[in-house]
């Protein structure tokens, strides 16, 4: 498998503290990947950072051989990496079909028929959203509103697809549907980045998982392997003891 | 004597002799550069303040009509009318503030400039009082018992006198209470109502104090000019005064008479120049666009801070003595400091919290946790105040909460997730609003320095808190100059002179580095050990469960948990809720 | 009494019509870039002053204002030539080529003696441009600025533009042919026919805004703009673009409504300002960010405006400011009890 992204020493921080320390990792071609760890540890933080939002410190982020220090947000979307925001980011006053055709925004020189082709296959993945393609974004529940942010952002045809919290505030049984289609998407070969605090759930569509706690990556893994690991819980609820009475030094 | 006063009294000296040796022309142009620095200098306290006028030269309007009308048309001495005038304009800039001051973002400039162009429109329409578009003439000059100041240099002396003056009392105002407060307003509100200011009235204050320097200068102008008519009282006037507070720079009063002495002789020059190439036109207007425009791109803060890098450093307030008296915290450790009883809140359809009951004992380190969207930033909000729940109460100290500005008057004093100290103050100052509500020195006491030892005793509690939290030697460094770990540390010596019962922690340790979050730990300690309590949200686990007594957990806006961190980490449902239930891949 | 009546509706429609467009412009510009601009209403008087050139014609003065305004472009650009000199040069060889067609074009529409509504074409495509160079200079290199920031820098841009105005043209009104002279009793009312362009262009613009809005990908690309920077970004549409496209729709429907305005009150280089202002107090209705209640807003100036006009002439401003007082405390409680 080839590379498709290789991220070294990345290192992400506001004003002069640090949110993300020399984090490294690469991503093979059609893999998905999932940062687990509880609030605060740096993951969003992290995909921010890929998608631009916010400048590196230090460090470098190569995609598809292409250094991508100096790009603005919409130079990376033209490459291929696509964002699924945590906070969804949509256009209250737009309908979904018009989010779709603006998740195509850089393909608009297509061509008609490439475009509703593309807009079929997201109606097929994603049927909740046919039903609703005329009703305005503002109006949609939580999930009909993830399902929009997943289908805007397919169709820019991502190199890269990268899910921030998918499951943030969803019902079990909508945030199921939303996994349903990752899993699809997986299995046609979609690379990805799937940063998720309900570990269990993104270890379960991920092939490789990395723990952040606090800025640093605490354990490694395949999946099924970090299932079972002690690391994750300890990076969750706090292990160490570094902070105990007994420890702190006196000064 | 500092070597800054020293300087400064020479300057002053210089300023002052000006108009005894200039040629008698230029001494009309140094008189008006000095009306439009006083009222530039008002402009440049607004601004301080994160307030702007676009009708500032309205205010110019109403002292020069004032004082001009009633002075011409009874008789009666100028100076006596010049201040009524003043005051009746304060009263006006009081109600026009009171309205607009409640407007945000983009809607104060529109209102600034709506009453602008109302009011000067208002001294062309009354014809029958006004004058008119043609105005007035045969206005008195100024004077008082009889006496009148014809004298052009002695009135231009006069002038700068008094914007000296307004210069040295604001640079007093600068370093007092209020003056820490003020600066505050451009983008700390929030923080700045959870220590007890009440930034809508003082934004009134900095409002009407800047409207009486406009209205004095407005004054002085008509009376020298002894013509009065509406065109410089117009927009073009306000926009030239926005300009040399933008040009001399925003940070100090000082900068507003740079930036007016820099543009009357600009406009002078221009002029001058055009005349001899036979121009015509109105070229200073496209200059002053084009250096208002690049000035705010390249240099926004402004010519002051140029000159100021050359100057000697001012002298510091003093901080020796006392500082203030503070509470002896009981170790009564039942007493319930804080009690939530049933809280919950909506937004729009969704349950952000429901049924939360929680209480605060005395002495306790209790923290508050969950996984995202848990809701404990609402919870932490609605106990510090800024936002109300739907249902259910809050009890601090056995009365109900009070509205966020008087919360730190009963005894609780918190510290923000995103780090809210003011930039341009120094730590101490900083340090300093702490106490706000436990000083009242006013506007005027700041202003006239009859404030110094209050002040004083407040320095002295900044100082001996920065010292408990080891940041004593950074006292009169930049806030802003301070690596993020420290800043954070100053959040909870600014808490801590506010002499508080209870302690509110947002995420304190959030992008701290290993050692500082044990220098943090440290001091969490030693005030749990004074029987302060301490609620903390804390995202570093191993933190959290390594110094608090008690945890709350919180899941979808419910408390799922609350015991001892060990009896925390090992309950089943706090960990369901932490890692998810695993998905039914059979399906 | 009705007569009266009636002359104020049409002259208050006339009015609100012409501030229409300005309101128009402002909420445009305010949603997607947050400015506040003050120098919205100088398009006013560009548009009336090209065209009055052109109806001379004379070559009009906009052009020095559009080349000069390329030329600061292509200095501005400098520092790219060291890192990517193929596009630097691209960039410099597009916007000369602009510069020559836009003179080309008015030397053509001047040979020709196109009717009124062709100059009013021409002039369209030299001072709507102006909106875009005007975004690159003040508001491109500083897209993170404050409100107030912004607000004074349009106020800088107002006195460049309205200083240039005076240079160019200066002090002396300029008269503008209407599309259609004469007019029509209407009962015991005469209306002229310019009243009815007024009406027809207005109607005409605002429904180009609309359809191009609703039906264009590029709207909704402004209106995703508008509506989420963010989420706009990460569907990959420019920031800049849409900046610059918001910026250019408002310079084009502000010289229109110049264009349409002039014939009535005579082109001058201080004409537009006001005018500007008074589209903010009606954009204010709407908050400068709903359009219909910037509508409403538009036409209760307008009305307000003719009324005060024929009761007591003097205090037309003082009424029409005083207004926007009461109108931004009733946004302020609305904004209030929303975000409750």
């Amino acid at each position: 498998m080839t590379k498709l992204l290789e991220v070294s020493g990345l290192t992400v921080g506001y004003g002069d503290a640090v949110a993300l320390d020399t984090i490294s990792f690469d991503v093979a071609r059609g893999e998905f990947v999932t940062f687990i760890g509880p609030n605060g540890a740096g993951k969003t933080t992290l995909l921010n950072s890929l998608m631009g939002v916010l400048r590196q410190k230090a460090g470098a982020v190569m995609f598809d051989g292409e250094d991508l220090a100096d790009l603005k947000p919409e130079a990376r979307v033209a490459r291929g990496i696509v964002i699924v925001p945590e906070r969804r980011e949509l256009f209250p006053g737009l309908s979904v079909e018009d989010h779709l055709r603006l998740g195509a925004f850089l393909r608009r020189n297509e061509g008609r028929e490439k475009m509703a082709a593309a807009l079929e296959r997201i109606y097929v993945l994603l049927p909740k959203l046919k039903e609703r393609r005329r009703q305005l974004a503002g109006t949609l529940s939580g999930g009909e509103q993830q399902m929009v942010a997943v289908g805007r952002a397919l169709m820019a045809e991502p190199k890269l697809l990268m899910l921030d919290e998918p499951s943030t505030g969803l019902a079990p049984r909508i945030t199921e549907e939303i996994f349903e289609a990752i899993d699809q998407l997986k299995a046609h070969g979609m690379t990805g980045i799937l940063v998720e605090q309900n570990a269990h759930l993104a270890l379960s569509v991920a092939d490789r998982g990395f723990v952040l706690e606090v800025g640093n990556v605490v354990a490694s893994g395949g999946a099924d392997d970090l299932k079972q690991d002690p690391r994750v819980l300890a990076a969750y609820l706090g292990a160490g003891d570094r902070y105990r009475e007994t420890t702190t030094p006196e000064s | 004597m500092g070597a800054r006063a020293t300087l400064a009294l020479a300057v002053s000296a210089v300023l002052l002799i000006v108009p005894w040796i200039l040629p008698s022309f230029y001494v009309g142009i140094f008189a008006y550069a000095g009306i439009y620095a006083l009222a530039a200098i008002g402009l440049v306290l607004l601004l301080q303040a994160g307030q702007i006028s676009l009708g500032q030269a309205a205010f110019m309007g109403l002292g020069a009509y004032g004082s001009a009308l009633v002075a011409r048309a009874y008789g009666v001495d100028s100076l006596l009318t010049l201040v009524v005038s003043v005051a009746v304009t304060a009263l006006v800039a009081a109600a026009i503030g009171y309205i607009t001051l409640r407007l945000r973002g983009h809607y104060l400039p529109l209102a600034t400039l709506a009453y602008g162009i109302a009011l000067a429109s208002t001294f062309t329409a009354w014809h029958d009082v006004t004058g008119g578009a043609s105005g007035l003439d045969k206005i008195p000059p100024l004077g008082l018992f009889g006496y009148m100041l014809v004298d052009d240099r002695l009135y231009t002396q006069l002038i700068w006198i008094i914007v000296l003056l307004a210069v040295l009392g604001l640079s007093w105002l600068r370093t007092s209470r209020v003056g820490r407060a003020i600066a505050t307003l451009e983008s700390h509100d929030g923080m700045a109502r959870s220590f007890g200011v009440d930034t809508t009235i003082l934004r009134v204050k900095v409002f009407v104090f800047s409207a009486v320097l406009a209205a004095l200068a407005g004054g002085l102008y008509v009376h020298l000019l002894r013509f009065v008519s509406p065109s410089p009282f117009g927009l073009l006037t306000s926009f030239k005064l926005l300009i040399m507070a933008v040009v001399g720079g925003p940070v100090s009063a000082a900068g507003g008479v740079v930036g007016a002495l820099t543009l009357e002789s600009a406009q002078w020059a221009l002029q001058d120049l055009l005349a001899r190439w036979g121009a015509s036109g109105n070229l200073e207007v496209i200059v002053f666009g084009i250096i208002l425009v690049v000035m705010l791109l390249r240099w926004p803060q402004g010519l002051w801070p140029a000159v100021e890098r050359f100057l000697p450093r001012p002298a510091l307030r003093s901080r020796e003595g006392e500082g203030l008296p503070t509470r002896v915290l009981q170790a009564d450790r039942d007493a319930v400091l804080l009690d939530l009883k049933d809280i919950g809140i909506r937004f729009g359809g969704l349950k952000a919290l429901e049924g939360i009951d929680m209480v605060l004992k005395r002495g306790e380190f209790v923290g508050l946790i969950g996984p995202n969207g848990a809701g404990k930033t609402t919870l932490f909000s609605i106990i510090s105040g800024l936002q109300r729940q739907t249902s259910g109460s809050v009890t601090l100290f056995g009365e109900a909460l009070p509205s966020s500005h008087s919360i730190v008057r009963r005894g609780m004093a918190r510290t923000f997730q995103h780090v809210q100290l003011v930039p341009e103050l120094t730590v101490i100052e900083n340090v300093a609003l702490g106490a706000y509500w436990r000083t009242e020195s006013g506007f005027v006491r700041g202003l006239l320095a009859l404030d110094a030892a209050e002040n004083r005793q407040v320095l002295a509690s900044a100082q001996a808190a920065l010292e408990r939290v080891g940041l004593g030697a950074e006292a009169d460094l930049l806030a802003a100059s301070l690596p993020l770990g420290k800043q954070r540390i100053v959040e909870i010596a600014r808490a801590l002179v506010a002499d508080p019962q209870i302690l509110l922690l947002d995420e304190p340790a959030a992008g701290l580095r290993f050692s500082e979050k044990l220098t943090l730990v440290r001091i969490l300690r030693q005030l749990q050990a004074e029987h302060v309590t301490i609620l903390l949200v804390e995202h570093d686990m191993e933190l959290v469960m390594g110094c608090v007594e008690r945890l709350v957990v919180l899941d979808r806006g419910r408390i799922i948990a609350q015991g001892s961190p060990a009896d925390v980490q090992a309950n089943p449902a706090v960990i369901a809720a932490y890692l998810g239930g695993s998905r039914d891949k059979a399906a | 009494m009705t007569d009266t009546i009636l002359f104020l509706l049409v002259d208050g429609l006339t009015n609100g019509l012409v501030y229409a467009l300005l309101a128009l412009s402002l909420v445009l510009v305010f949603t997607v870039t947050r400015v506040v601009n003050i120098a919205q209403g100088e398009y006013v008087m560009l548009g009336a002053l090209t065209l009055a050139d052109l109806l001379q014609g004379r070559m009009p003065g906009t052009l020095y204002l559009l080349v000069g305004g390329l030329a600061l472009c292509v200095l501005l650009d400098a520092p790219r030539w060291r890192r990517d000199w193929r596009r630097a040069l691209a960039f410099a060889g597009g916007l000369i080529v602009a510069a020559v067609a836009a003179v080309a074009l008015t030397r053509g529409a001047l040979a020709l003696q196109l009717p009124v509504i062709g100059m009013m074409a021409v002039a369209l495509v030299l001072v709507a441009p102006i909106g875009v160079l005007i975004y690159r200079f003040t508001v491109h290199p500083i897209p993170n600025a404050t409100t107030i920031v912004f607000v004074i820098i349009s106020v800088g841009v107002s006195m460049i533009v309205q200083g240039l105005g005076l240079l160019i043209w200066g002090a002396n009104p300029y008269p503008v042919d209407p599309i259609a002279s004469g007019g029509l009793m209407m009962g015991p009312v005469f209306i002229p026919y310019q009243s009815f362009a007024i009406l027809i262009v207005a109607l005409l613009s605002m429904g180009g805004l609309y359809l191009f809005s609703e039906f264009t990908l590029m709207g909704k690309a402004l209106q995703a703009s508008a509506m989420n920077r963010l989420g706009a970004q990460f569907c990959g549409i420019p920031v800049n673009m849409a900046g610059g496209l918001a910026f250019l729709l408002a310079a084009a429907f502000s010289a229109i409504s110049g264009m349409l305005l002039a014939p009535l009150i005579t082109a001058n280089y201080e004409m537009g300002f006001m005018v500007g202002l008074k589209g903010f107090v009606g954009a204010a209705m709407g908050g400068l960010v709903d359009y219909p209640l910037s509508l409403v807003g538009v036409m209760i100036v307008g009305g307000l405006e003719s009324t005060s006009a024929y009761l007591a002439s003097a205090y037309r401003d003082v009424l029409v400011f005083s207004l926007l007082i009461p109108i931004l405390l009733w946004r302020n409680a609305k904004q209030r009890v929303e975000t409750r």
